[in-house]
């Protein structure tokens, strides 16, 4: 490439080969015209610019997740209540009026009102039948529907469309194959399959909403989900969607189990893998294994609420509890689908920014693989309260085996920092933030796996705080952390970093002030779901409400940083950060084919002690003036 | 060593307000205090070697070889993986010990039966009384909630079942939860505490009593925060005398009508303002024209509210989705009429009520227990 050619050299070490003239440019070059250009996306086989479209679809999602939990937040302001006011009317009488206060959110309800005349008799129509019309009413319950609506919304999107998809299959697909050192996944078409039933799947359930919502929690427990009267239609297109989003995931997981074992380059042993590959190819197993289970426990909830065969309905010979046993087989294995995947990226940000081997390699690769395993057998902790105490002892035995490799991946972590060699930008942070709220998550894990205090705890506020330490102060930040590590390579532009390390800070204030107090409301007796609350719970959720806003302001700042990088941000070098692994072997951003030739792997991914990377330093590395960039067309 | 962490005040009452008041609840914020002390010490310890080293090493200079350091030590690795699972066995069993109280119920125990239904607890005592009095409104839900009495220092089984979906018993005072199945038996006890001192000489009290919220902890739907209630326990005399006469027999028919309308849990359906929920509004109800979708119009009477109480799904109302569960054998003749009562005393379509008909004149024999006629005059309804 003509415009790297002025770069420092880059060593024998460097698998592109800058000095060869070849004509490959940047994936994201566009076709000749806008139409061509959207063509070529939308039936691409890439899987850089698969993950590219995962990517922005997860970000578009969890946008709106994000709008639902603020709008849930907002609605726990105020505990809702009745106000009653006393007054006289003009004939001295006294009228009580008694109206709803600390509802924010109420679309109300329509309901078919006989017509009246003037003395109250029903009014007939032609046939003799009295005539009906729709109004909407508005009173506590239909505000009550309304949050829970937006909290099945929060929920099912945050689950189903965002966190699944997010690490999994958008940096995933981006960055799988190159850190490999392959051209591809091992079956690209299947590759682009699977983007499109996520596409359907999430249009099926982002229609549901649309429609209206649904108010079944992202849990669908039967009977309430079989005979919510909550819009027939849209209960079933949301679970359809979540039942056409498995698909998406079992593909995908199939694909990346596949290429794993199948495409490294050559010189590449298991064991010289990044942490990433191994926690996404432990995340693949979990995915199709477990995912067939859900496929079919859907498929049975919509046979029982269309066609009413009785499963799950004890009206109808069933058995709810058999769902739930159903659900969490596949759904407490997805929570590692979610997390394993989150700290694959934890690996890569403490590697290349703490410049140091991952301490514990071996460990920590065998710890993902333990963590997959064990995960299909703790799935009765969610049901600590509604199965039998036999079971509930088993699967408390069972839980705790989780403790111990995640506790394990956690003390390898804070090792790998000693005598390391850190660079505390952006990235860093996120890795340092996400070792921060991962411990509180797991800790917090340990009074739910004790059965003694679980029944205490078991659906308070105590397990939404501790799972979503978890699943965003674990996943989310590491994703997001992974997007500020990975941009300059996916884009090939860097950001202002100390505007992201703004936004960082605020996300990590907003969301300790979010959910930290929320241990307290669920230690104290608030449960999950509830729409209002006991005066005594309002100035936790008050400080719990405002942290939320920060959380918000700190995405925004985030979003903001990411999209002005895209547009405006200076050209990144293929290595900004001195990286070992693959991927910064090549341009930033990859060309089509990933690498100019196979590259050949003559050293591990952390061989920091050992090789010095080349490294190009943006500062070190501007453009000359007018310089065109990758994107614009003549530039071979 | 663990009763040494109970007596840090300050941490329970942060986490907790106050002690766990069942007999197996302090074993449960022992073990609470415990893991948090433990979690306590090792997050600390972790994050105070992240943030030093973070500092200690930072800087690094580009195209340098960095600092060689250590990448395994296999002691390490099993020492970080024995010791904790060392740990989490004594969590278990520690945990499943606390839980062996928590579910075992003694034999000697005072049975009572828990109904749940969306969006309200009902408890059936032996005498066949359900709770006689309710919260005022804006207490633990927006509208009043039913207030049920537990005497103090006594063993308490509740057999517990559901009439639509799941909820759960979950009272945050006792630190036990326990789901209620439509298909299934599910039970809970406790020991209720001994009123204390304070309880006793509380001046605002008309006796000494202590209070506990009830919430449905399982996700049921529209009302599912409204689904609350209080247990109040109250010294064994004064259960005893409410075991005897749950109903003062001076008290008015209205009035009781009124309580029943909330403890049997009509409120989270009716309103009584003339604004439609999930069932018809009881304003202006008795009397009028009804409409239904499955059945010819008919005056709403006394025989109708009973068919619409015990039969619900008999004559569905114009309008409204069939929703309401059955309340054969929940509620007995002479409360039935004094919902009735209520339900005339806010309807301008009768005349025919009077205000000043007591409890006691539905029952002139003192014998007459209530229990033995609630079923009887279902059947001849239904034609």
């Amino acid at each position: 490439m003509s415009d790297t050619s002025s770069n420092p050299d880059p060593h024998e070490f460097d698998a592109v080969d800058h000095s060869h003239d070849h004509h490959e440019g940047s994936y994201l070059e566009p076709a000749g015209g806008v139409w061509a250009t959207i063509k070529q996306w939308a039936l691409t086989k890439d899987h850089k610019k698969l993950g590219v479209m995962y990517m922005f679809a997860v970000l578009i999602l969890f946008f709106l997740g994000g709008v639902a939990a603020l709008g849930v937040r907002a609605e726990l302001w105020e505990p809702v209540r009745y106000k009653t006011t006393t007054t006289v009317n003009d004939q001295g009488e006294t009228v009580t009026t008694q109206e709803v206060t600390g509802q924010i959110f109420n679309v109300g309800r329509p309901k078919e009102e006989p017509v009246t005349d003037a003395d109250g008799n029903p009014v007939l129509d032609d046939n003799g039948e009295p005539l009906t019309e729709t109004v909407r009413v508005y009173n506590l319950q239909t505000g009550n529907e309304t949050y829970n609506r937006m909290f099945t919304l929060h929920g099912a999107i945050m689950v189903f469309m965002v966190i699944i998809p997010s690490v999994p299959a958008a940096l995933g697909n981006f960055f799988l194959p190159i850190m490999i050192g392959a051209k591809d996944v091992a079956f690209p078409r299947l590759n682009l399959l699977s983007w499109w039933i996520y596409v359907f799947g999430s249009i099926f359930a982002v229609a549901s909403i649309f429609l209206g919502g649904v108010d079944t929690g992202w849990t669908f427990y039967t009977p309430y989900s079989t005979t919510t009267d909550a819009d027939h239609w849209r209960v079933v297109y949301m679970i359809t969607g979540a039942f056409i989003l498995g698909f998406s995931s079992i593909l995908t997981g199939l694909n990346f189990v596949v290429t794993v074992h199948k495409l490294r380059a050559p010189g590449m042993g298991w064991f010289d893998m990044p942490l990433f590959i191994w926690a996404r190819y432990a995340t693949a197993i979990i995915q199709v294994l477990a995912t067939p289970v859900i496929g079919v426990t859907l498929l049975l909830l919509i046979m029982e609420r269309l066609l009413h065969i009785g499963i799950f309905d004890p009206n109808l010979g069933g058995d709810p509890v058999l769902f739930q046993h159903f659900f969490w087989f596949y759904s407490h294995p997805v929570v590692y689908v979610m997390i394993l995947p989150g700290f694959g990226i934890l690996n890569e940000l403490l590697a290349v920014h703490a410049h140091k081997r991952i301490f514990g390699y071996r460990a920590v690769a065998f710890a993902s693989l333990g963590i997959a395993a064990v995960s299909f057998i703790v799935w009765g902790h969610h049901l600590f309260t509604s199965e039998g105490s036999l079971a509930a002892t088993v699967f408390s035995a069972l839980t705790f085996l989780v403790a111990i490799p995640t506790g394990v991946k956690m003390f390898n972590w804070i090792a790998t920092l000693y005598k390391s060699s850190i660079v505390l930008n952006t990235p860093m942070f996120y890795a340092l933030a996400v070792l921060f709220l991962f411990a509180i998550g797991g800790l917090t894990g340990l009074p739910l796996a004790t059965l003694a205090t679980d029944m205490h705890l078991h659906d308070s506020y105590f397990v939404v705080a501790h799972f979503h330490y978890v699943m965003m102060g674990g996943t989310i930040m590491a994703f997001v952390g992974g997007l500020f590590h990975w941009w300059p390579k996916m884009f090939g532009k860097m950001y202002n970093d100390r505007w992201a390390m703004v936004g960082a800070v605020l996300v990590f204030i907003g969301f300790n002030v979010t959910f930290f107090t929320q241990f307290f409301l669920g230690t104290r007796g608030m449960p999950r779901r509830y729409a209002s609350y006991v005066d005594e719970f309002q100035i936790w959720h008050q400080i719990s409400t405002i942290g939320s806003y920060i959380l918000l302001v700190g995405f925004l700042i985030e979003g903001a940083v990411l999209l002005h990088a895209m547009i405006a941000g200076k050209k990144a070098p293929p290595n900004p950060w001195g990286g070992m692994s693959l991927e910064w072997e090549t341009e930033s951003p990859p060309i089509e084919h990933n690498f100019p030739h196979e590259p050949i792997v003559k050293h591990g991914p952390y061989d920091y002690d050992e090789v010095v990377p080349p490294h190009w330093d943006p500062k070190d590395y501007p453009l000359p003036e007018g310089a065109p960039s990758h994107h614009e067309p003549g530039h071979h | 060593m663990i009763h040494l962490l109970a007596s840090v005040g300050p941490v329970q009452e942060l986490f907790f307000r106050d002690n766990g008041q069942a007999t197996y609840s302090r074993d449960s914020d022992l073990i609470f205090l415990g893991l948090f002390w433990f979690s306590f010490v090792t997050f600390v310890v972790m994050m105070a070697l992240m943030i030093y080293w973070t500092i200690k090493n930072r800087g690094w200079k580009k195209g340098v070889r960095v600092q060689r350091s250590a990448s395994h030590n296999n002691v390490m690795e099993l020492t970080w993986t024995i010791i904790p699972t060392l740990l989490v066995v004594v969590m278990f069993v520690v945990g499943f010990r606390a839980y062996a109280r928590q579910v075992v119920s003694p034999d000697q125990a005072i049975n009572l039966d828990v109904a749940a239904s969306k969006w309200s607890w009902e408890i059936t005592y032996p005498n066949g009384s359900g709770a006689t009095e309710t919260t005022a409104q804006n207490d633990v839900g927006a509208n009043a909630a039913p207030i049920f009495v537990i005497p103090e220092d006594t063993p308490i089984k509740l057999t517990m079942s559901s009439a639509d979906v799941i909820h759960s018993f979950w009272v945050p005072d006792f630190r036990m939860k326990q789901d209620v199945f439509p298909n299934r038996f599910t039970t809970y006890w406790f020991q209720s505490e001994k009123l204390k001192d304070m309880d006793r000489d509380n001046p605002d009290l008309d006796y000494p009593n202590k209070e506990h919220w009830l919430f449905c902890a399982e996700y049921c739907g529209d009302n599912h925060s409204e689904m609350a209630g209080i247990i109040r326990i109250v010294p064994r005399e004064v259960y005893a005398g409410w075991i005897r006469e749950p109903f003062g027999k001076d008290q008015t028919l209205l009035e009781i009508g009124k309580t029943l309308y909330t403890s049997k849990g009509c409120v989270q359906c009716h309103t009584t303002d003339g604004s439609s929920g999930t069932g018809p509004s009881w304003k202006d109800l008795f009397g009028s024209q009804s409409q239904y979708s499955n059945a010819p119009a008919w005056t709403l009477d006394a025989n109708a509210v009973r068919e619409a109480v015990y039969e619900p799904a008999a004559k569905i109302r114009q309008g409204f989705p069939n929703q309401m569960a059955t309340y054969q054998g929940r509620i007995n003749d002479k409360e039935l009429r004094a919902l009735i009562a209520y339900m005339k005393s806010i309807s301008t379509y009768t005349t025919d009520f009077d205000p000043a008909q007591t409890w006691g004149d539905l029952d002139p024999s003192a014998e007459g227990a209530a229990d033995g006629a609630q079923d009887s005059g279902a059947e001849d309804t239904g034609g």
